[in-house]
């Protein structure tokens, strides 16, 4: 699906070392099936061109036998950074840029989103813009810094391998990366949760016992066990909140009245 | 309907930001929230949704082939309908449920159909080595119709029948709509947290994943 994306990154490359028909054919061969993690791509990248321009200075023989190593390679390289870039940037980076900006929030005093439901129902307000933009700015730092970086540096180190070594894959210890941001982000998502909660409690204290407060005070902590119970068992947490909104009308409709 | 225009363009070109130009996630729902709230002229309901939806979505990797629902047009649907149609936020944040899983749909059609162009554009190539510029402006193009066009054309049908919708039904079901909206950040930090737990591998070693 990333293939003509591929082949029109490389195009210029192949341009310079290719004309005619031996263009061509180049062009068509980088339409073949490419998948992988998008920032990643720039290791096969580099690796691609490098290998193109050594290729396109062999005999036409020798060049159509590295023309077949090059396809084996690029879906070996695809393969692997797929898998590394799926689980750093989408699983690690994206959640950890998410916490940031939560946090960022917070510390900016841009809270009204903390507000229990009794209180935010009445208050979509907040003249914080400040606080706002600079949550958003940390959190698309986070969110953007390793990926355009990755971007960038994937293609010098991919088109250094030259398809002989580990194409760039050996310049970062991957699992170490996404150990330390993994600790990050978790540390930091605790953190927003408990701020989160600490405020919801500080509400409840500040409404004092109602039914509204108490149903709350019951709910919360069931749903924090469904969401997890829900997520162990692979189960999108949409449902959860469709199972929520199934749950409450039927608590309205028989039992609101008696209550 | 020219406000409803603008927006939807706007959601449009922050769509290409998802997989087709830029990637720099600024179409993450909570980024997308604050910038489609600042253009409907409402920055907090704007926010709020975009919160809610990055929260309830947190769960969701693109991965491989997989086609997730679309967060960017959950909460472009969303915002549209709260501040261009006063439904209520709550009601607003089911609408835009909707049309992010609806839009998956026409994401999986499309990509079906750019795969069918492989065989035009290794025809086209000999001898006109700019065809590929020229298919590369025509996918990106299709997938900036396609999501304003959704946006514009869902809102302007079906948010209005939500609008009227939602001031007939039982005081039931919307408190029990409001219920399941004020419950998504709890829902979403368990699954945040969850998701960035370190694990420990059956051997004793941490292993990130």
């Amino acid at each position: 699906m990333q293939n003509i994306g591929f082949l029109f990154s490389v195009e210029p490359a192949l341009r310079k070392f290719y004309s005619g028909p031996t263009l061509y054919a180049a062009m068509k061969r980088h339409l073949e099936v490419f998948n992988t993690q998008p920032f990643m791509a720039s290791f096969t990248l580099g690796m691609v061109v490098r290998m193109e321009e050594r290729a396109a200075l062999l005999p036409q023989a020798e060049m159509e036998r590295e023309w077949l190593k090059i396809s084996a390679m690029k879906k070996a390289l695809s393969t692997v950074t797929a898998a590394i870039g799926d689980r750093l940037f989408w699983g690690t980076v994206r959640s950890c840029g998410f916490a940031t900006l939560l946090f960022v929030w917070w510390l900016a005093g841009f809270k009204f989103w903390m507000m229990a439901p009794w209180s935010l129902r009445h208050t979509y307000y907040s003249d914080n813009y400040v606080g706002i933009v600079l949550g958003v700015a940390a959190g698309l730092a986070v969110y953007n810094a390793l990926p355009v970086w990755i971007r960038w540096r994937g293609i010098s180190y991919g088109y250094i391998c030259e398809g002989n070594r580990s194409c760039g894959m050996d310049y970062f210890n991957w699992q170490n990366v996404i150990k330390v941001l993994r600790r990050w982000g978790y540390a930091l998502s605790i953190l927003v949760a408990t701020l989160f909660v600490a405020t919801f409690f500080q509400e409840v204290i500040k409404a004092g016992l109602n039914r509204e407060t108490v149903i709350s005070l019951i709910c919360v902590p069931l749903l924090g066990v469904a969401a997890l119970f829900f997520r162990r068992r692979g189960i999108s947490s949409v449902y959860l909140y469709l199972t929520v909104i199934g749950l409450a009308m039927l608590y309205n409709s028989f039992f609101a009245e008696i209550m | 309907m020219s406000e409803l225009l603008i927006f939807a363009l706007v959601a449009g070109l922050l769509e290409l930001d998802t997989a087709y130009a830029g990637q720099f996630l600024v179409s993450r729902p909570v980024i997308a929230g604050l910038i489609l709230g600042f253009v409907a002229n409402n920055v907090e309901a704007g926010v709020l949704l975009g919160l809610w939806f990055e929260l309830l979505y947190t769960g969701y990797v693109p991965v491989g082939a997989s086609v997730p629902p679309s967060g960017l047009i959950a909460v472009a649907m969303a915002v549209s309908a709260a501040d261009i149609f006063g439904v209520p936020i709550p009601v607003a944040f089911l609408v835009g449920l909707f049309g992010g899983k609806l839009f998956s749909f026409c994401e999986i059609a499309l990509r079906n159909m750019r795969s069918g162009w492989n065989s035009k554009i290794i025809d086209e190539l000999d001898g006109h080595p700019a065809a590929v510029d020229k298919w590369i402006a025509k996918s990106v193009t299709l997938q900036f119709v396609a999501g304003a066009g959704f946006v514009y054309i869902v809102s302007a049908v079906v948010c209005p029948l939500v609008w009227y919708s939602a001031n007939i039904m039982p005081a039931a079901v919307t408190r029990a709509i409001e219920t399941g909206f004020y419950a998504v950040p709890w829902i979403g930090f368990v699954i945040l947290a969850a998701s960035l737990k370190p694990q420990k591998v059956k051997n004793g070693q941490n292993a990130a994943n």
